[in-house]
């Protein structure tokens, strides 16, 4: 018996074939949202229909170079979309431009256009920047097809890390267009410009996709590449102009002038045609009233997806988290991949996975051979994945750009389009699908970047320095720069020789500055089973910690392997492949300690400040999780070194006389301050319209004798770092303190504008608790309650109300 | 807050990694009292040499060609067989400029400041050393501009690693000036390629002080190492230390006079590899890349008993290439008794294309299968033997 005539029991063939076909016309999609109406009514909490929309069409420019005019035909283009036209005429005038445009909006057109123009008229040259290596090579096929189509002769060559060395002279010397990234730009061409000297002699455009991606350190760093590249064009006499493409970002304009320090013509509105979308917001069934629990997510998810597939339409998942992907595709997997003889329908992409691998998986979607894929942000950006018909979001994304980016990866070319954004058990996600006027009336959120955070501005300031001596007047950022070249000259690092500042060290400034905040470098993951010895994946310094300490269980592809031992030093992770039937999650604690006040204001019974902030984070063990019934297994210790960080935060406090009246006992206090500190910190996300994961919570003491978090009870349960359980009622001392701080070393200037909202953030999260339908707490306000009330002995709920009475008293 | 104490304040409990490299030095520099920097007479008169302009100074010296350096007579050079090195036709010694840096750094890039440009040159009965020493950084412009008369005289520039490190500082460092870069049309011999090709396998490193002292015999005394030579540079602009600047020139002076005693050791060396160190087949090997079939043909030929089993091999193939196929039998005989499977392969084509005698090549055909396993090319012989013996 073969495989294919083997029935399948998911799907009757007869069925697939019956419910297969018509999705190709956009019947299917229909189909699947009438079936959902009408079995899963109770869930949908928020519908939007956006209709189909006809294209804004324009004429190609008069002045285009024929031969261009003619590849264009070539490639079945006859006309412009609007936005393209306005582009060029935008750019054609010298302006500085960013284009805002969605998914499959032919945005590349909008840069290609011009820059192939300036290259057939007058041998111009440009420099295309993409975030991704892999974004790169995507550009450089295009552009050759478009080559090729209309004949034109334009070299355009990728230049990174894969670069070999004999191609190098080539690329600088001969190439038209150079499609690079950010951290080769500032590592491998800036500090050897004088080897692409006649590139930039010629540089007339440089181009900058994917631009709301430069937010937070990492687009503080871009802002000063970008400072750098325009101080050498000047040094050979150029002065390029920018044009930038984003994803839907709140403030375009300002982010790309703030990246290229001068201003930026916006172009917003897209020309291209759009099918029907349909937009459910999804809440899963509460399961258990009283402690306020709802079905899972995932099990949404899950059941959506299979529902999608077995309809017969193209579908991806998006997950927020590495290790969610894995769990999802498990599970999908098991529905639809158990007979191994036949190739696999569902796949998973996320970052980590190898260079090699994501091509094949990329090259697989195209060619439409996975029915399903399960992504993880790795997906978000331009990879060209073709076309899909539904995309499920498991968990709100965290930003409203993000949604709409991830949804947009449905719906390509002109067809009906489904998107569901199940919501998780989250706050944030309950907040939105509980108000969907909320979320589908908001704008997306602000890309914030500060190029002149210290740091990072003496980072570059360093690598300028090597780059160019600065001359007395000149000018790098916002700071004085004679200040900064003098505390550079105190570290020996530059000297003053007439007006001129000369680099004068041993050393390439460069290679010791990561743009990507991480600087410390990637982990390997070795599989060590039967004596082998081959790289699975890398993993991040970042996320290292919580991924693959000791014992920890390590998916790819929903493979497991298990960590046998982690070489911190060494930066590597030797695995085995297991059976297990659980995977691990990490649990982990964090500390901060106040070191200055910048700003503080005194209420009657509490305190608001701000300030610089010292960090410890520690990973204390993780939790082993059974699949399935997600029940705990067990637990294991890690043992890894602290990670610290230097930041800044805002806290509040509350007056110690006016806390002790509010709270028969401080242990039901700390269980307040958590509970309000857990409300908080999503209030704050969404008012200052940055990302949850931009900013970090803690409850402690403000002396950083002790910290608080969640035990495994569901109790408030305060720790010393050293893992001992300080005495709560001994101490004299008793300030528990909520932090709020900004979650990148140094600080990306997120706590201003926190400070600044203080009240509003107190006031609007005791609204939100205040209003919450649940009795005493639920992951919806004020995170988990494990432990009931009557055990408890009083409300948790009642507890986190008390202390924001007192942050803002008049909302009490 | 000033910078200083903001910054301070932000590094305090920072991750390592924005810890200073240079913490360590700074320490040591931060003991030293504050100098001021020594006017550029009073560093010409330390060095025995000029102020030729504003920050530039330029000391020059001559040494009798009739000197040795270590074993090696330095007068030699002018005889030697360069063209051996060289690779691209005929090389006259009076051309040679002999081309030496010392820099602020070794990472390259344009932060990288050639601080000492050392040349040298064959005049007559001497060799001519011209060293410039910045005394700062304003003197480049001059030093760039004073360096040119002496490339444009010159045919071929001699260095150690310069292909990669000194050439391309240079032109960075023209560039910069915004001038036109002087090497186009020089020649290049840089002595790395061939010291490395010679003894790569049998020398611990291939550094210009390991071939002083193995090819040479000259062993240097008291010298500056080349990793402290940019801080010694630094205190002397930043504090007018000038102590260590002499033993900055001297090395620069090593190393210049050792370029033309190794440039001339490295040529008799490949015209007569005599060296117990050196790698017979890669001198040879680089003789047949530059088309000297003759010149490695001889080499091996003439020190067959010192040969290898890969040095017998190519000889054999040289052999094979002269028509001398029972001399390249011989050879392949004695390898394929020790074993040498190569051997064995050349000897089967050698008895089915030359000698015609199918049945040997057949029998060695199936000891190469018994010894090698089922490999395609000797299937396809066996194959096409039988054939042949059948018919």
């Amino acid at each position: 018996m073969t495989g294919l005539a083997q029935p399948r029991d998911d799907v009757p063939p007869a069925e697939a074939e019956r419910e297969g076909a018509p999705a190709r016309d956009g019947r299917g999609v229909e189909r699947l949202i009438g079936r959902l109406r009408r079995k899963y009514g109770g869930r949908v909490t928020g519908e939007l229909v956006m209709p189909a929309r006809p294209g804004d069409f324009a004429d190609f420019p008069g002045e285009l170079d024929p031969r261009l005019a003619h590849a264009l035909r070539g490639r079945g283009i006859a006309r412009l979309y609007s936005h393209q036209r306005q582009a060029w005429e935008a750019v054609g005038r010298g302006r500085h431009t960013v284009v805002v445009t969605p998914t499959a909006s032919g945005k590349t057109l909008c840069y290609n256009l011009p820059v192939l123009q300036a290259v057939l008229r007058d041998r111009a040259k440009a420099l295309y920047l993409f975030p991704t290596k892999a974004l790169s090579q995507d550009q450089v096929a295009e552009i050759l097809e478009l080559n090729q189509a209309g004949d034109l002769g334009v070299r355009a060559y990728t230049f990174d890390g894969d670069t070999p060395g004999d191609a190098r002279a080539a690329v600088r010397t001969r190439g038209d267009i150079v499609v690079s990234n950010p951290d080769m730009l500032h590592q491998g061409i800036l500090p050897h410009h004088t080897k692409w000297a006649q590139f930039f002699e010629a540089l007339r455009y440089v181009v900058i996709d994917e631009m709301h991606t430069y937010r937070g350190v990492f687009g503080s760093h871009m802002a000063n590449v970008i400072r750098r590249l325009r101080r050498i064009c000047r040094f050979y006499g150029s002065d390029p102009v920018f044009i930038f493409c984003s994803a839907t970002i709140a403030n375009p304009a300002e982010l790309a002038q703030q990246l290229v320090g001068e201003l930026v013509a916006a172009i917003t509105e897209s020309g291209a045609p759009q099918g029907k979308r349909h937009l459910l917001l999804w809440n899963p069934p509460v399961i258990n009233p009283e402690l306020g629990i709802r079905a899972s997510a995932r099990s949404q998810t899950t059941r959506l997806a299979r529902l999608a597939l077995k309809a017969g339409l193209k579908t991806i998942v998006f997950a927020n988290s590495r290790l969610m992907v894995e769990v999802l595709t498990k599970y999908l997997k098991d529905v639809f991949d158990h007979d191994p003889r036949r190739p696999a329908r569902v796949a998973a992409y996320r970052g980590g996975y190898l260079p090699g691998e994501r091509r094949a998986t990329e090259k697989r979607l195209r060619a439409g051979g996975v029915d399903c894929v399960v992504a993880t942000s790795a997906l978000e950006l331009g990879v060209d994945i073709g076309s899909l018909d539904v995309c499920l979001l498991n968990g709100y994304p965290g930003t409203i750009a993000g949604t709409w980016q991830r949804l947009g990866r449905a719906g390509r070319r002109n067809r009906p389009a489904l998107g569901v954004l199940v919501a998780s058990s989250d706050p944030l996600d309950q907040y939105l699908v509980r108000n969907p006027e909320f979320f589908l009336g908001s704008s997306p959120e602000h890309a914030r970047i500060d190029p002149d955070q210290l740091l990072i501005l003496m980072d570059h300031v360093r690598c300028a320095a090597f780059e160019l001596p600065f001359r007395e007047a000149e000018r790098f950022g916002r700071e004085s720069l004679g200040e900064m070249l003098s505390y550079l000259e105190g570290q020996g690092l530059v000297h003053l020789e007439g007006d001129q500042w000369h680099w004068m060290a041993d050393g390439y400034p460069a290679n010791t500055v990561s743009l990507r905040s991480v600087a410390e470098g990637n982990f390997v993951v070795v599989d060590t089973t039967g004596g082998a010895k081959e790289v699975i994946a890398e993993v991040d310094y970042s996320s290292a910690a919580m991924t693959i300490y000791q014992g920890a269980i390590y998916m790819v592809q929903a493979q497991p392997w298990q960590v046998e031992r982690l070489d911190w030093e060494g930066r590597k992770a030797f695995v085995t492949r297991t059976r297990a039937d659980y995977y691990t999650d990490a649990i982990d604690y964090t500390k901060l300690k106040i070191l200055d006040r910048f700003e503080e204001e005194r209420i009657p019974a509490a305190a608001c400040a701000r300030g610089e902030v010292h960090l410890v984070r520690r990973v204390a063990g993780y939790k082993k999780i059974r699949y399935y019934t997600h029940e705990n297994v067990g637990y294991g210790k890690i043992d890894l070194p602290d990670q610290e960080m230097h930041t800044s935060a805002v806290w509040w406090q509350a007056d110690p006389r006016r806390l002790a009246e509010a709270f028969p006992n401080r242990w039901q206090a700390l269980d307040g301050f958590l509970g309000a500190a857990y409300a908080m910190h999503f209030v704050a996300a969404l008012l200052t319209m940055s990302e949850r994961q931009d900013l970090g919570r803690a409850v402690g003491d403000s002396n950083a004798t002790w910290f608080a978090a969640m035990g495994p009870d569901g109790r408030g349960r305060p720790q010393t770092l050293s893992g001992d359980a300080p005495d709560l009622e001994a101490g004299r001392e008793f300030v528990p303190t909520v932090f709020l701080y900004d979650n990148y070393p140094g600080g990306v200037g997120l706590s201003a504008p926190l400070y600044d909202l203080r009240r509003e953030v107190a006031t609007r999260a005791a609204e939100l608790v205040g209003a919450c339908e649940c009795s005493h707490g639920c992951p919806a306000c004020i995170g988990p309650i494990l432990v009931s009330d009557e055990q408890r002995g009083f409300s948790p709920k009642a507890a986190a109300l008390r202390v924001l009475a007192l942050f803002a008293p008049a909302a009490g | 807050m000033d910078l200083k104490q903001r910054l301070s304040l932000l590094r305090r409990d920072a991750p390592r990694q924005h810890a200073p490299p240079l913490s360590d030095r700074l320490g040591r520099l931060g003991g030293a009292a504050p100098g001021r920097p020594m006017p550029d007479e009073e560093t010409a008169r330390l060095l025995g040499g000029e102020c030729i302009a504003g920050g530039l100074i330029l000391v020059e010296q001559m040494l009798p060609l009739a000197a040795r350096h270590g074993a090696q007579p330095l007068s030699e050079v002018r005889e030697a067989p360069l063209s051996l090195l060289a690779g691209d036709g005929p090389v006259d010694s009076g051309g040679l400029l002999f081309l030496d840096t010392e820099t602020t750094g070794l990472a390259g890039g344009t932060g990288t400041l050639p601080f000492l440009l050392g040349l040298a040159r064959i005049e007559g009965e001497v060799l001519r050393l011209r060293q410039f020493f910045l005394t700062g950084f304003k003197g480049e412009a001059a030093l760039l501009e004073q360096a040119l008369p002496w490339y444009r005289q010159a045919r071929h520039l001699v260095t150690f690693n310069g292909k990669c490190f000194d050439l391309p500082l240079l032109v960075t460092r023209y560039r910069l000036a915004r001038r036109a870069e002087p090497f186009g049309p020089l020649g290049h011999i840089d002595l790395l390629y061939p010291t490395r090709r010679a003894f790569a396998r049998n020398w611990p490193d291939c550094r210009l002080q390991t071939a002083e002292r193995r090819l040479l015999g000259f062993v240097r005394s008291d010298d500056l190492p080349g990793h402290l030579v940019p801080q010694a540079w630094f205190d002397f602009v930043r504090l007018g230390a000038a102590d260590r600047v002499p033993a900055i020139l001297l090395h620069n002076r090593w190393d210049l006079v050792s370029l033309a005693a190794l440039a001339a050791a490295l040529a008799r060396l490949y015209a007569r590899p005599e060296h117990d160190e050196a790698d017979l087949l890669a001198i040879a090997r680089a003789h047949r890349r530059n088309g000297d079939m003759h010149q490695a043909y001889r080499q091996l030929r003439e020190r067959r008993q010192r040969l290898d089993d890969g040095g017998l091999l190519e000889l054999a193939a040289l052999h094979r290439r002269n028509g001398e196929w029972d001399e390249a039998a011989k050879i392949w005989e004695q390898l394929a008794q020790r074993g040498s499977a190569e051997a064995l392969e050349r000897l089967a084509k050698y008895q089915e294309h030359v000698r015609r005698d199918y049945r040997a090549a057949l029998a060695l055909t199936r000891l190469l299968l018994e010894r090698q396993g089922a490999k395609p090319g000797h299937l396809r012989r066996q194959s096409r033997l039988a054939g042949k013996l059948g018919s």
